[in-house]
């Protein structure tokens, strides 16, 4: 079943993030909060919305459930989701969703 | 190549200082997003899918070596190891961290570099020929026409804020390299009708690609160069008075050419141009004098043109006939070539490098030429200045460092924009497209034999990957969330400037992969002879053999 999660970018980097059910934010997909409707996730996404030192453009996205977690149901939110795979892994990079989002997910958590 | 004076090195410095306020005042919430984002722009600093992208000015496309090795330092140090080669001869960062930005704009300024105007609705950068100087076929060099047009446009106070962006490329050479009718100004260096051994310039406007292709008319054959600057201001000031502003997908000066007529619009850019023609903005002598010193003839050696110079180590090794076949072009001086650096491996995405890669590229331009090193709106690289003796070393070094694909105007030398992989515009990925198409075709190993091919890809409508102008172009395009691609054949962005037509209906990405197959393959089996290119043969029999190939009867 759909649901939908509140995410926007970092202002420091840039970076894709999602809102989590403690109003932290999380590059997480699958920490990110979900919830059942658009009304449902606008209180949070007002507050996202005064959130704009730390995160530019946040706005709601529609996911479904998958084995690994929510799936973005948009091509486009799928690939913010895990990053520009094809082109970091020819350069040799990891995608966002290894190595990437653990170094993330540690600055923010640390 | 151009240097700064102390006054284009003062405003670099002040501008990379200003940012670092700007930044700082950001981090700190002391302004908002929307506050910020007009202050981001005009330092060529965009939100993208994943990262900011900061994308730096490129004059004309010429880098000295100096220029290259620090945009190698600034992958390595702020980004992630690599930099991105723009169709418009610029060069972008996909990663850099917003605090870092002030420093990438300190770097830069050392090298006599910066990101002012790369972005925003303002005259952005100049584009050209990348054999400028060079080229057996240029009538007069278009570099210190180029470089007059980006002083006079750097902060022009009246054209900071037009209705939409706009860009002139500038030709000097009997065969268009710089695509003149598909930008909102096109400048062609033409014989004068007045004699005196000065160039002329025939003005096209209303040229571009985006939504609403379309060809530049010319307005005027034969402009004195004295008039150039007034003349093109002229046709700014029309058009910063009539150009829509209420839609900004009707805001470029191409929708105002063609509502108006390229006659009326002509008539008032006269009218206009009568006023200010006798103004400061006429170029005298001196002052184009001042700036062609920055780019007289380098010091060559005088050299015979030997051909046999090279028979001997391309009759030896094959692949290195195959390179100069296809990636050294002809050189206006005797016993020298430009070389093209192909971008299109087929294992990174077009126009990428390393910064190993940049740094190898810096040193190779001072060892086996003369420092310089030009962008080419294909995504390459140039060399200028190659002795032929010393070419066959050239090309060992480039082939240890992945840069020696001979490939130049085949259709693996493709151009393709960042696409959905990173620009929050796109519809559709682009990049593992061409990968893809890279990989199927030289399987096929029918690359050479295909001959030139330009092949073009965007990943939406806004058309950064030029494909209206490919000999097959691909536009990605989203049907129900998902990546669709559209496949359209017979563009050209040369003297035969022409606009693709779309085949049928889109295929998915490897559907597309298949039909790309399945065009080439066509092409092979109805050329006339080896020669005839794709275009060419294209255009002879019209596009029914390519559908009826891809589609059968129901396109």
């Amino acid at each position: 079943m759909a649901s939908f999660v509140i995410t926007a970018n970092r202002v420091a980097d840039g970076g894709v993030v999602y809102l989590d059910a403690d109003r932290a934010w999380t590059t997480r997909l699958a920490a990110a909060a979900a919830h059942p409707s658009p009304k449902a996730a606008e209180p949070e996404l007002a507050w996202a919305r005064t959130q704009e030192a730390v995160i530019c453009d946040p706005h709601s996205i529609k996911v479904d459930a998958g084995p690994d977690g929510p799936r973005p149901l948009d091509t486009k939110q799928r690939i913010r989701a895990e990053g520009p795979v094809s082109t970091l892994r020819s350069l040799g990079f990891l995608p966002m969703t290894d190595v990437d989002a653990a170094i993330h997910r540690a600055e923010l958590e640390g | 190549m151009y240097r700064y004076d102390a006054h284009d090195q003062a405003i670099v410095q002040q501008r990379a200082r200003q940012f670092r306020g700007q930044v700082q005042r950001r981090l700190s919430g002391e302004i908002t997003e929307d506050e910020f984002k007009p202050l981001r722009l005009q330092n060529g600093l965009y939100m993208q899918l994943h990262a900011y992208m900061l994308r730096v000015a490129v004059p004309y496309g010429l880098l000295s070596s100096a220029q290259v090795r620090q945009l190698a330092h600034i992958a390595r140090t702020y980004d992630r190891g690599y930099a991105h080669f723009t169709t418009r001869q610029n060069v972008q960062y996909n990663w850099p961290a917003l605090d870092d930005v002030p420093s990438i704009l300190d770097d830069l300024a050392a090298v006599e570099m910066h990101a002012i105007q790369t972005s925003g609705n303002c005259i952005r950068n100049i584009t050209s020929d990348p054999f400028a100087g060079v080229a057996a076929d240029e009538i007069a060099d278009p570099r210190p026409y180029c470089e007059l047009l980006r002083q006079w446009s750097t902060f022009h106070p009246e054209f900071a804020f037009l209705p939409r962006k706009f860009k002139i490329a500038v030709t000097g050479a009997k065969h268009d390299r710089a695509a003149v009718a598909f930008h909102d100004i096109g400048l062609r260096l033409v014989a004068s009708p007045e004699g005196g051994g000065r160039p002329a310039v025939q003005v096209l406007v209303g040229g571009g690609l985006g939504r609403t292709p379309m060809i530049g008319a010319v307005i005027r054959e034969a402009l004195p160069e004295r008039d150039l600057l007034s003349y093109v201001e002229a046709i700014v000031r029309v058009y910063n008075r009539h150009g829509r502003r209420d839609n900004k997908y009707k805001a470029r000066i191409k929708i105002l050419v063609d509502a108006m007529g390229p006659e009326a619009f002509a008539a008032e850019v006269e009218a206009e141009w009568a006023q200010i023609k006798d103004s400061t903005l006429r170029v005298d002598g001196d002052e184009l004098a001042r700036i062609a010193r920055f780019f007289t003839t380098p010091a060559y050696r005088t050299l015979d043109e030997d051909p046999a110079a090279l028979e001997a180590p391309m009759l030896m090794d094959p692949e290195f006939r195959r390179w100069v076949e296809v990636n050294v072009a002809e050189h206006r001086q005797p016993g020298y070539r430009a070389v093209v650096l192909s971008l299109k491996t087929g294992e990174l995405p077009p126009g990428d490098v390393t910064h190993h890669q940049l740094d190898a590229i810096a040193d190779l331009a001072d060892d086996f030429g003369l420092g310089e090193v030009v962008v080419t709106h294909r995504q390459n690289l140039v060399f200028p200045d190659v002795e032929v003796s010393r070419l066959h070393g050239l090309w060992r070094a480039l082939r240890k460092h992945g840069l020696a694909t001979p490939n130049v105007d085949t259709i693996t030398d493709i151009i393709c924009c960042p696409g959905l992989d990173y620009c929050t515009l796109a519809n559709a990925r682009s990049i593992p497209i061409a990968q893809a198409i890279t990989r199927r075709l030289d399987a096929l190993d029918a690359v050479h034999d295909v001959g030139e091919l330009h092949l073009n890809i965007s990943g939406c409508i806004n058309a950064c990957g030029h494909h209206h102008i490919g000999h097959i172009g691909v536009l990605g395009i989203n049907k129900s969330g998902e990546e669709y691609y559209q496949l359209m054949i017979g563009g050209s962005n040369a003297d035969d400037a022409s606009i693709g037509k779309v085949l049928g209906r889109a295929f998915d990405a490897d559907g597309l992969i298949d039909a790309v197959e399945t065009v080439v393959k066509t092409y092979l089996g109805l050329r006339e002879h080896e020669d005839e290119r794709f275009l060419d043969a294209a255009r002879r029999v019209g596009p029914e053999p390519f559908k009826e190939a891809l589609y059968g009867t129901h396109p």
